[in-house]
């Protein structure tokens, strides 16, 4: 299965997100091809501030993509996804806005013949990927870990086409398809704070340890995310919470544990609260 | 009828201001003087009003008008008003014609020049109109004395009370088992504090009580047709298993009821049994059994086997009974509980959730509980018929068994020297031990059946010594004993090869020195259960090595699994995709098997993929035995002494499907001779069923030769959406409980019985885990404990038609369900209700007898209360439910009076319009409780401070103060708010009445005929109109009652005039009119060969008039001239 990449500013630097995405495909056979000379998608941020200059910066991805031969273009990043969305939806219900944009892509010889779907990894793992190619390879174990999926503010609302926008069930169910016990909780789609976290650290630690103390209430030896910010706040946002730790990996880190990956190559070694004492519990 | 020349008067009104000054009414009046025909034109104030209509007959009877038309406002607010205004000056009501100048002009139209030109325009039309009106017919007819109330809630008991103390007789029809309605499960009543059963439970008991009234509990209406005064009612009752005469609701059934599940009548909060009452003042006071589709397993099993019965009696503990339900159709359990290929397992509705309960190892348990020798002998009428049974394997048994029971002399004859058939010779002792077969054969011979063994049929005995003998008829259960034979070279060498099923006889029987295998090695030949049988006895006789060769792969081997599974733990090899070839010998002597590697090609037959051998791929497998077990045949060299009995082409008994019965007559087969070889619990169905054939027919006296066969009912019929009782949510997943089992090592060294069975504690929790799929289970204990023997499992459904004059629909509502408000919490937080489910936590009959606990069975201490759950919410429902606001009120107080708790009540307006309402809320205030103005946003279990980990946090703004509030409470109430009952929606469609947007019945008249519907005869009671609290309900109830009793009162009723009819001389009988009639109005009258209207039914809709292509029908006061008058005068 081959799909269009975009993979977003985030996505190299953080903690084994590159690592684990790719030696995961590469188990499950599929290709995630970056998009050539992709652009920042001005993320949350730049539509509130220049919303004209933010719908051609994300249209340009779709362009890319329509370039190459994509009909969707797969992120990995919750803010990415909600940026393209709101951009396709905007496009899609206004065709002049459209007509503008590619005026203003011809300048690179680009052009949007047909608007891509936007889709996050997790979506392609659940729905695409053959449920058993999940299966069979798990450590003895691996039943005792137990997981909170977290999955941010921004992968199910505002469409609700996903999942449930309030109480959404696919990265549960995806992780439980990988063998871990799922622990539900209250906190699933909580905000994390995220670009917010630096200039506003006061009012964006309690956020955090809503999250952290919800799941760690309900029983989870970890969170896992899917979303580079989420990831990168509840991890580093740790840094002065009292009470015990809680990791906080990526799915794509459980799902590479679950096919039998070793830990080093899922980049693990990367994430601020380690992992060590769960992994002992892999028989 | 003699012409006359129309003379017209034409009336405009002003309707106070309302129509004029927009429309200039003098010029219309005007204007209408003009007009052809019009004798007089007028305007004044108000034509509906006494001085108006007084002008209309004034004008009649002095300036000889024969017309009228009336320009004012809708035909529904005041024809009627004129049309009796003409009679009274006497002219037909049909010469009078209606023009909307207000809803349709004066409201609508912004400029008075073309008001008052639409105004003309519409007069002009009517003019035109009414000079071709003719007078029609009117009839009276007679009415019935009786009206049906459907919905027996507070509002359907108070219709029905004051109709039938005006002397009518009432139908009262409620689809639960009680009357009461939602009223009866409340505790307090707002805002007066009366304790709602004392108020209502007197008149439940008075209606019951009432001659007039005839109450139909757990039944509904399921057809409405006629007219006013003359309704026809189909009323289907559902079965409540107990009889209502006898029941004296004592409630000893319930005590003995083992089957279990959430009480509706309780919201689910508490338990109530399969036989049950929704509460202790039920009426009627009548028990019910909840009996729903026979269990899965139930129907799967061929035998018809009651399992949900027998597993409920061993949960319960009670093995003998369980025993018994299982021998009531299977006369081996303990055979079966060890050998039965389980059907019932593969579709037990348990493995939706975790995996399929054990049943066949609990009946093995259940069997193993009791001893056979310890039966009673059941009594026997003789019937004095003989019966024959050829062969004693499980369908001989069977029919033996079925027969004696039922007084036929019955002599079983057997060619073995012992009884069992294939039990006996093809199962071996580690799987079935003979002392548990011996013990089960004893009983069934116990019953007073002669045994003749060492006979065999067609050498020792024929047909004819039978006939001699006396016997009325002959069962032919004589299996298949023969093996296929492999037909390959080699398979004739005297020594080591034999066929496993004379192998596996021949041991069983302990026969032949089977020594010679020790230290050998075997190769058995096949993938069924014979061979893997055969393998597994070969390692016992304690040959070195045994290996299974089967020519497909694993995945199509027909053995079960569970068989290859303990076969390869007992170091059994198998050589998967090898076909035989050849077998090997050397002086005479088996020295090995020439087999070839297959590869699977495309399916056959079977559907199984047909193995293909690959050539070159030949090896020989060194061996000492060969066992072949490819397959079984019938044997009977006696066939062609018996040249009328008919074989299949594939060498079984040709016989009756219905009744098994062969080409001799009286002479009947089944088992393994008919269907070839199959399993026990097939060979018992067949049994079974040959033995009510042959009981139908040699003792019912039904016998005709050949001709007139007996039918056999299907035991089991399976539904195409099952009902079953649903899986409750959240139940605790709990694995399948395993018997042990004998050390392989150990096994292999005998012939013991290799399943351990399970243990008492492991039995009972498998038996726990059954989610009793029917609900009443068929265990009939209730049968047993009830005295008055008011139990009646033969009970049906029921259809009762009744006449009736009027119709009160009192259907009420149901409450918004608020689980899709994730935000809220309801079904994820425990501690989260609904205000019904409330309503039974404070109940003195509810499950915790009245006292507000949580389910941690502390009171709470903090508790949230939030108004408008699914009211005033344009994502649900837009509209306010009336009664939440005072309702939740009173929860307040009773939660302060009753726990002392905080309560913090989240409103977004209080409503308390009514008597001594704004003075509760202002009770209420002042008992404490904490009114907050604002919406809730959030319930969430996520604590803001540690000390309150466990209880739930309700988010909200306080709109008054300007701050959010974040409240940590024990418990939420949800003021859920009303919508229509679930059914309602049919019920309307029966009436024929309409539904607003939102599915309340729509009245006549939202002000002037509140409880009257658009159809004549049928009123409205109750939340069914809308959301209203009890005074309001009660009052509109006894007002519908009112009006059905005053329109009944007059013994008459006048009939439409404005029908349809069709014209004999133009109807082609194309009958298409007959098909578009809802009414059923229109039938066909064969000798004319035209369709008739019966003017009684037509409603007058029009639809055939529209529909008739040869314009034969049409309908009056609208016919195409009469319309067609109208657009001319327009144009």
């Amino acid at each position: 299965m081959k799909y269009g990449f975009y993979p977003g500013c985030s996505y190299k630097s953080e903690a084994g997100y590159k690592e684990s995405v790719e030696a995961v495909c590469r188990v499950v056979g599929i290709e995630l091809r970056e998009l050539p000379d992709w652009n920042c998608c001005g993320a949350t941020s730049m539509i509130s501030m220049n919303a004209e200059g933010a719908h051609l910066l994300t249209a340009r991805v779709f362009a890319l993509a329509c370039k190459e031969g994509f009909d969707a273009v797969v992120t990995t990043c919750n803010a990415c996804y909600t940026a393209l969305r709101k951009t396709r939806k905007i496009l899609e219900a206004d065709p002049g806005l459209l007509t503008d944009i590619n005026h203003q892509l011809v300048a690179e010889g680009l052009n949007i013949n047909l608007l891509p779907k936007v889709r996050h990894l997790l979506e392609v793992f659940y729905q695409d990927v053959d449920a058993a190619a999940w299966t069979g390879k798990a450590p003895a174990g691996i039943a005792d870990i137990t997981v909170a999926a977290y999955y941010g503010c921004q992968l199910t609302r505002p469409w609700g086409d996903l999942d449930h926008p309030e109480r959404p069930q696919m990265l549960d169910d995806f992780i439980k398809r990988l063998g871990y016990t799922v622990i539900d909780h209250s906190a699933k789609t909580l905000c994390c704070g995220a670009s917010h976290f630096f200039p506003y650290q006061e009012q964006c630690r309690p956020l955090i340890e809503k999250i952290i103390g919800e799941a760690r209430r309900k029983g989870a030896h970890m969170i896992t995310t899917l979303c580079p910010l989420c990831q990168l706040n509840l991890d580093a946002g740790q840094e002065i919470r009292k009470g015990p730790p809680m990791p906080i990996p990526y799915f794509t880190q459980l799902a590479g544990l679950a096919l039998g990956i070793p830990p080093d190559t899922l980049g693990l070694n990367k994430l601020l609260i380690p992992m060590d004492i769960l992994l002992r519990k892999f028989r | 009828m003699i012409y006359e020349k129309p003379r017209i008067g034409v009336y405009i009104c002003h309707c106070g201001t309302n129509i004029s000054p927009k429309v200039d009414v003098e010029a219309v009046a005007q204007f209408a003087a003009g007009l052809d025909n019009v004798a007089v034109a007028r305007d004044y104030k108000f034509m509906c009003s006494s001085p108006g209509q007084e002008f209309i007959v004034t004008d009649i009877l002095e300036k000889g008008l024969n017309r009228v038309v009336v320009a004012s406002c809708s035909p529904r607010m005041h024809e009627p008003t004129f049309r009796r205004a003409c009679e009274k000056a006497g002219i037909s009501p049909h010469l009078f014609q209606m023009a909307n100048i207000r809803e349709q002009t004066s409201w609508v139209t912004a400029d008075s020049v073309h008001a008052t030109q639409k105004a003309k325009d519409q007069v002009a039309a009517a003019v035109s109109r009414v000079a071709g009106h003719a007078a029609l017919t009117i009839r009276e007819v007679a009415v019935q004395k009786s009206i049906l109330v459907i919905g027996g809630g507070i509002a359907g008991i108070q219709a029905a009370l004051t109709a039938a103390e005006a002397g009518y007789d009432v139908y009262l029809v409620e689809r639960e088992p009680s009357i009461g309605g939602h009223m009866a499960k409340f505790d307090k009543t707002f805002p007066t504090l009366d304790c709602a059963a004392c108020i209502m439970t007197p008149k439940m008991v008075e209606v019951a009580q009432n001659p007039k009234i005839r109450l139909f509990s757990y039944s509904e209406v399921v057809g409405v047709s006629g007219f006013i005064g003359n309704y026809t009612v189909t009323i289907r009752q559902k079965p409540r298993y107990v009889d209502g005469i006898k029941c004296t609701g004592c409630g000893e059934c319930t005590k003995v009821c083992p089957v279990t599940t959430k009480s509706e009548w309780d919201m689910g909060l508490g338990q109530r049994k399969a036989v049950y009452r929704s509460f202790p003042q039920s009426v009627p006071n009548t028990f019910c059994i909840d009996r729903r589709d026979r269990a899965p397993c139930t129907v799967s099993c061929p035998a018809g086997v009651n399992v949900q019965g027998y597993v409920q009696m061993a949960r319960k503990g009670d093995y003998q009974r369980a025993y018994d339900i299982i021998r009531e159709t299977l006369p081996l359990p303990g055979v079966l509980g060890r050998v039965c290929p389980h059907p019932c397992e593969t579709v037990c509705r348990r493995a939706e959730l975790d995996d399929s309960i054990g049943i066949r190892e609990l009946k093995r348990f259940v069997a193993d509980q009791i001893d056979p020798a310890t039966l009673p002998i059941p009594e026997i009428i003789e019937n004095g018929k003989k019966v024959a049974v050829i062969g004693s394997g499980p369908a001989g048994l069977t029919v033996a068994h079925d027969l004696r029971r039922r007084g036929c002399g019955v002599t079983l004859f057997e060619a073995l020297p012992k009884l069992g058939g294939m039990l006996r010779t093809g199962i071996p002792d580690y799987r079935l031990p003979s002392a548990i077969l011996d013990a089960e054969i004893d009983v069934i011979l116990r019953l007073g059946i002669e045994a003749r063994i060492g006979v065999r049929f067609g050498q020792d005995l024929t047909l004819q010594d039978l006939i001699d003998e006396g016997f009325d008829a002959v069962f032919l259960g004589i299996g298949a004993h023969g093996a296929l034979r492999l037909n390959i070279p080699g398979e004739d060498i005297a020594e080591g090869v034999v066929d496993a099923v004379r192998f596996l006889r021949e041991v069983n029987l302990d026969e032949g020195d089977w020594t010679t295998m020790i230290g050998k090695s075997v190769t058995v030949i096949g993938g069924g259960n014979v061979a893997v049988d055969a393998a597994r006895v070969a390692r016992r006789l304690g040959a070195a090595s045994v290996t299974v060769v089967y020519r497909r792969s694993e995945a199509e081997m027909p053995a079960y699994l569970e068989e290859i599974v303990d076969a390869e733990t007992e170091g059994i090899g198998f050589a998967y995709l090898t076909a035989p070839v050849r077998i090997v010998e050397k002086n005479g002597k088996v020295t090995g098997l020439e087999c070839v590697r297959t590869e699977l090609g495309l399916p056959d037959d079977s559907g199984r993929r047909r193995p293909e051998p690959v050539n070159g791929s030949e090896t020989v497998l060194p061996c000492d035995w060969v066992i072949p077990a490819i397959g079984q045949r019938i044997e009977a060299p006696w066939a062609q002494d018996l040249p009328d009995l008919t074989w299949t082409l594939g060498g079984t008994i040709s016989v009756a499907p219905e009744t098994l019965q062969t080409s001799i007559p009286r002479v009947f087969a089944g088992g393994d001779a008919v269907s070839g070889p199959a399993s026990v619990v097939e060979a018992v169905a067949a049994g079974h069923r040959a033995a009510e054939a042959i009981y139908t027919s040699v003792v019912g006296g039904q016998w005709k030769d050949n001709g007139d066969k007996p039918k056999i009912a299907n035991l089991n019929s399976q539904s195409e959406n099952p009902d079953y009782l649903p899986i409750p949510d959240g139940l605790p997943l709990a694995m399948r409980r395993s018997p042990s089992h004998l050390d392989p090592a150990e096994s292999v060294q005998s012939f013991a019985e290799t399943g351990l069975g399970l243990s008492e504690n492991d039995a009972r929790s498998e038996a726990e885990r059954c989610l009793n799929c029917g609900s009443c289970c068929e265990c009939r204990s209730c049968e047993k404990s009830c005295e008055a023997g008011a139990i009646d499992f033969n009970q049906s459904e029921e259809t009762v038609e009744v006449v009736v004059g009027a119709v009160i629909a009192a259907t009420g509502f149901q409450a918004f369900d608020p689980t899709p408000m994730t935000a809220y919490g309801y079904g994820i937080f425990s501690e989260v209700y609904t205000s019904l489910e409330f309503e039974r936590l404070n109940n003195a009959t509810g499950p915790t007898a009245g006292k507000i606990l949580m389910k941690s069975g502390k009171p709470p201490q903090r508790v949230a209360i939030i108004h408008c759950v699914g009211s005033r919410d344009r994502h649900y429902r837009k509209y306010c439910s009336r009664v939440c606001c005072m309702y939740s009120m009173k929860f307040a107080h009773l939660v302060r009076e009753k726990t002392g708790a905080e309560v913090w009540e989240f409103y977004i307006d209080m409503r308390s319009p009514g008597k001594l309402y704004e003075e509760f809320y202002n009770r209420v205030q002042e008992e404490g409780v904490h009114l907050i103005r604002g919406r809730v946003a959030q319930v969430t279990d996520i604590p803001d401070h540690p000390e309150d980990a466990g209880r739930l946090v309700v988010v909200a703004e306080n709109t008054l103060a300007r701050r959010v509030l974040r409240v940590p409470v024990d418990m939420v109430i949800l003021s859920v708010g009303l919508e229509p009952a679930a059914g309602s929606d049919a019920v309307s469609r029966m009436l024929g009445i309409q539904r607003d947007a939102d599915g309340w019945y729509n009245e006549l008249h939202a002000k002037m005929a509140p409880v009257k519907t658009a159809v004549a005869g049928i009123f409205l009671a109750g939340c069914c109109q809308g959301p209203k609290d009890i005074p309001d309900t009660v009052a509109q109830a006894s007002a519908a009652a009112g009006e059905a009793v005053s329109l009944l009162s007059k013994g008459t009723v006048r009939t439409l005039a404005e029908i349809s009819y069709i014209d004999p001389d133009r109807c082609s009988g194309c009958r298409t009119c007959i098909d578009m009639c809802s009414y059923s109005a229109i039938s066909f009258d064969e000798g004319a060969g035209v369709a008739v209207v019966n003017d009684a039914l037509c409603q007058g809709c029009g639809s055939c008039a529209a529909a008739c292509p040869s314009s034969a029908a049409g309908i009056r006061h609208f016919e195409d001239c009469q319309i067609m008058a109208e657009l001319d005068a327009l144009a």
